[in-house]
């Protein structure tokens, strides 16, 4: 099931009222409801998988009770918490990986016909979040940062939460599970600003992200016979969808969980305002960045150590990035480039340099702030040209396309031909929008408009675009993770 | 909690209100199902001649190039299963019905809407035009405005009175006549890239199995009311043929010969790689244009039906002859 789908739009107010008006009066009915309705959620995608997720919950949970009881003998409990890691990677490598490396060894040995050698498996949706996140709970068990718990459900509805359960935010046993552990009260204020986050995210993912799709796709699918002007525009636009797709789902999926008395952590801070590449990834995909710092990056050391090892460490982690969004080189290497450009900012001790959001005290960023966020922006375009590719060859071809000779004077004309303006406008209204309220949560909280029926007015315009745009449907592009 | 739910009505309220008249609106706006199903509901007994099919068929196949009075129910990409259903649908009703033209292109017998990703855009039609009884919980086969508020097509109709019929009087499309063409088309890369459309899918057993019944269905139903059916491979271009997966036109070709072996009422007409079509019959690799190379086809098959009318008077006097004497 989809959040932009007419079965999400009569799934989600009948969980509401059951979970408000029916199940209230036991923490653990609600929660078994929870874990219920999430598996539904789940399963109404593909109900063979649901096995999976609840092997992979019950795993992590009694590696935790193992890990509780064997405090005293580190011996054991490392070796519990290792043997969890170990199975839940290995079962993530199956699905995701094995075909990939199994290829990549044929062709690296001249096998020919290897085809034999894959499984062709299904890549069961959201298998990368949800074994991150039930990781994420033994490792901070084993750490004792937290109390491991006895009740099954309340783990298995930390695990299957439906909102973050195909495409995040990777929530943490610390924030998450003991939500699950008490009473939720419904707090009106806080389900109305849930209500405006959902419909913020599906503004960017209905309206921009998915009509994004519309050009970009053939643009990359025809690459070759594209101009530098329309290789220019698919790359940029690429860099919105990707953005507008993955934030919007996030948006909706902390919306949702709102209306449920839960809070997710935040998952993006307006990244494409940031001024350096290491801002920018403090701001994207803030909760898997934050999980391989914690369970990755500082582990090995972190930035404590020789030079050389927090090149190491970095280097890690961005490869480790890349290779978590999918089984593509493509990908390794945009987590390489990645590591590139966040380098030199780490040993020349800069990476820490823009911790505020930009033009904090200001309504709008110096010139200099500006050549900055433009800067970032293009860097991150030319590696979302490399995540987008097919292939290392592709991004090569289409990067090395982009910069013909006449690619800015034939743009104008371009753009009036190809009919972007309507997307365009939609880009800058975003971009207005999230700018104004970039030091807030969400672009709908409209804080500075006084008026209520403005507000109201708004809400409705937002509401009338989703409607018109609704047509044009995509899958969200972080489901393939 | 009352209140927070009660202004969420509230809200929701006018947007629903809005969804369900365009809903209702939109369905007003004639369009070429409904158009063909208002024509066969008043004209199918006077039918002589009816055509199933794709769009290969749709645009291939012109009603008023034939001596016998010929309506084309073809569209873009019916299937078998909606062949099927309205030619069950019509049939008692055409009691002057002659011939079926039914087009076997080469994905006829592999092909499924309903395993289509896109099948609501194809399937919706049918449930809400030609009123196909359905049941599925795929909430999207029931509603026009699943795919988005349609304003402009709203606009369009209710004050420009602009309509979305785009074929004739007797269903033939007239949307690619041959001077539209595209200038530079790519021949090569187009047939590659629809061979790969139509072809690229492995053969599924069960969905061709599926395919022969709906198929030998109607060729029974038409032997039982003395209709002669007609099996036509619509001519493509060479670009195309040359980019198809080998397995499908040895299948198509087998079983429709079977069938003209098994049914004396079935006639096989193969113009996949006919010589007598060129480049400027075509619109692109696999369709016909409407004006060329669609007058060229349909004044063949009506000379066809016109010969193969006179066989059939000629062997029911001879049989009628030898059984006097």
């Amino acid at each position: 099931m989809i959040f932009n789908s007419i079965e999400f739009a009569i799934f989600l107010p009948m969980v509401f009222l059951l979970y408000w008006f029916v199940f209230k009066r036991s923490l653990r009915q609600q929660n078994l409801f929870i874990v219920a309705v999430s598996y539904l959620f789940y399963g109404w995608w593909d109900w063979r998988f649901l096995f999976l997720i609840a092997f992979t919950s019950l795993c992590s949970w009694v590696s935790g009770l193992l890990i509780g009881r064997y405090r005293s003998q580190r011996r054991i409990a490392k070796t519990v918490n290792v043997a969890n890691i170990v199975v839940n990677l290995l079962i993530l490598g199956l699905f995701k990986y094995y075909d990939f490396f199994a290829k990549s060894f044929a062709e690296i040995f001249h096998i020919a016909e290897g085809d034999y050698l894959l499984l062709n498996v299904i890549l069961p949706v959201g298998i990368s979040f949800y074994t991150f996140q039930a990781l994420s709970y033994s490792i901070d068990v084993y750490r004792n940062k937290i109390e491991p718990t006895r009740d099954i459900v309340q783990f298995f509805a930390f695990v299957s939460f439906f909102p973050q359960l195909v495409a995040g935010p990777i929530e943490r046993a610390t924030n998450l599970l003991p939500q699950f552990g008490q009473r939720r009260t419904f707090d009106r204020a806080i389900a109305l600003d849930g209500m405006k986050q959902i419909l913020w995210g599906m503004f960017k993912k209905v309206v921009v992200a998915d009509q994004c799709a519309t050009f970009v796709d053939p643009i990359f699918e025809h690459y070759q016979g594209q101009t530098g002007s329309q290789l220019m525009l698919g790359a940029i636009l690429f860099s919105f969808q990707i953005y507008a797709d993955f934030s919007g789902y996030s948006d909706i999926a902390i919306g949702t969980s709102k209306l449920f008395g839960i809070k997710l952590m935040r998952n993006f801070n307006v990244p494409y305002f940031s001024r350096d590449i290491a801002e920018f990834w403090r701001r994207w995909h803030i909760s898997l960045t934050t999980w391989l710092r914690d369970y990755i990056y500082i582990p090995l050391g972190g930035s404590r150590c020789s030079k050389w090892k927090v090149a190491r460490n970095t280097a890690i982690i961005f490869l480790v990035s890349g290779l978590w969004h999918g089984a593509n080189w493509t990908y390794v290497t945009w987590g390489a480039y990645h590591a590139l450009l966040f380098m030199p900012l780490i040993l020349l001790g800069k990476n820490r340099k823009y911790t505020e959001v930009v033009a904090v005290q200001r309504t709008l960023p110096t010139l200099r702030e500006l050549i900055q966020i433009l800067s970032t922006f293009m860097l991150a375009v030319i590696g979302w040209i490399i995540f987008r590719a097919e292939s290392i060859t592709q991004a090569w071809e289409y990067i090395g396309g982009m910069w013909q000779w006449g690619t800015l004077r034939a743009s104008y004309r371009f753009f009036y031909q190809f009919d972007v303006w309507p997307i365009s406008i939609f880009i800058v209204i975003m971009l207005i929008i999230e700018w104004i309220d970039r030091r807030c949560e969400h672009g709908l909280m409209l804080g500075h408009v006084k008026s209520r029926a403005l507000r109201i007015i708004v809400y409705y315009i937002v509401v009338g675009c989703i409607l018109y745009h609704y047509g044009s449907q995509q899958t969200f592009i972080y489901f393939q993770f | 909690m009352k209140k927070f739910i009660l202004h969420t009505v509230l809200f929701l309220l006018p947007i629903l209100a809005v969804v369900v008249a365009c809903e209702v609106l939109v369905r007003q706006i004639p369009n070429d199902y409904s158009y063909k199903y208002d024509w066969l509901e008043k004209n199918a007994h006077r039918v002589q001649v009816l055509t199933l099919g794709t769009s290969h068929a749709l645009n291939g196949i012109n009603p008023s190039l034939f001596s016998l009075k010929t309506f084309n129910t073809a569209y873009h990409s019916q299937d078998i299963e909606r062949d099927h259903y309205l030619f069950m649908k019509n049939i008692d009703k055409m009691d002057s019905l002659r011939y079926l033209i039914l087009p076997m292109s080469l994905f006829t017998l592999n092909n499924n809407n309903e395993d289509n990703q896109r099948s609501w855009h194809y399937l919706h039609n049918y449930i809400l035009y030609y009123h196909q009884p359905k049941t599925s919980l795929r909430i999207e086969y029931y509603l026009e405005v699943y795919q988005g508020i349609p304003f402009v097509r709203l606009y369009n109709w209710f004050c420009l009175h602009k309509d979305e019929i785009t074929c004739d009087s007797l269903g033939f499309s007239i949307d690619r006549r041959a001077k539209e063409r595209p200038k530079d088309i790519k021949w090569d890369d187009v047939g590659k890239e629809k061979a790969e459309e139509h072809t690229g899918r492995p053969l599924n057993t069960t969905r061709i199995a599926k395919n022969k019944t709906l198929i030998e269905e109607m060729v029974e139903t038409c032997r039982a009311k003395g209709v002669t059916v007609i099996l036509l491979t619509t001519p493509t271009h060479e670009a195309y043929r040359r980019h198809v997966a080998p397995e499908y036109e040895p299948l198509k070709n087998a079983y429709c010969e079977e069938l003209v072996r098994r049914y004396n009422n079935v006639r096989y007409i193969d113009l996949l790689a006919s010589t007598e079509y060129t480049e400027e019959d075509f619109w692109d690799v696999d369709h016909l244009n409407v004006d060329i190379g669609a007058t060229k086809l349909s004044k063949m098959l009506d000379a066809y039906i016109v010969a193969d009318m006179e066989k059939q008077k000629r062997q029911a006097k001879e049989s009628g002859t030898m059984d006097a004497q």
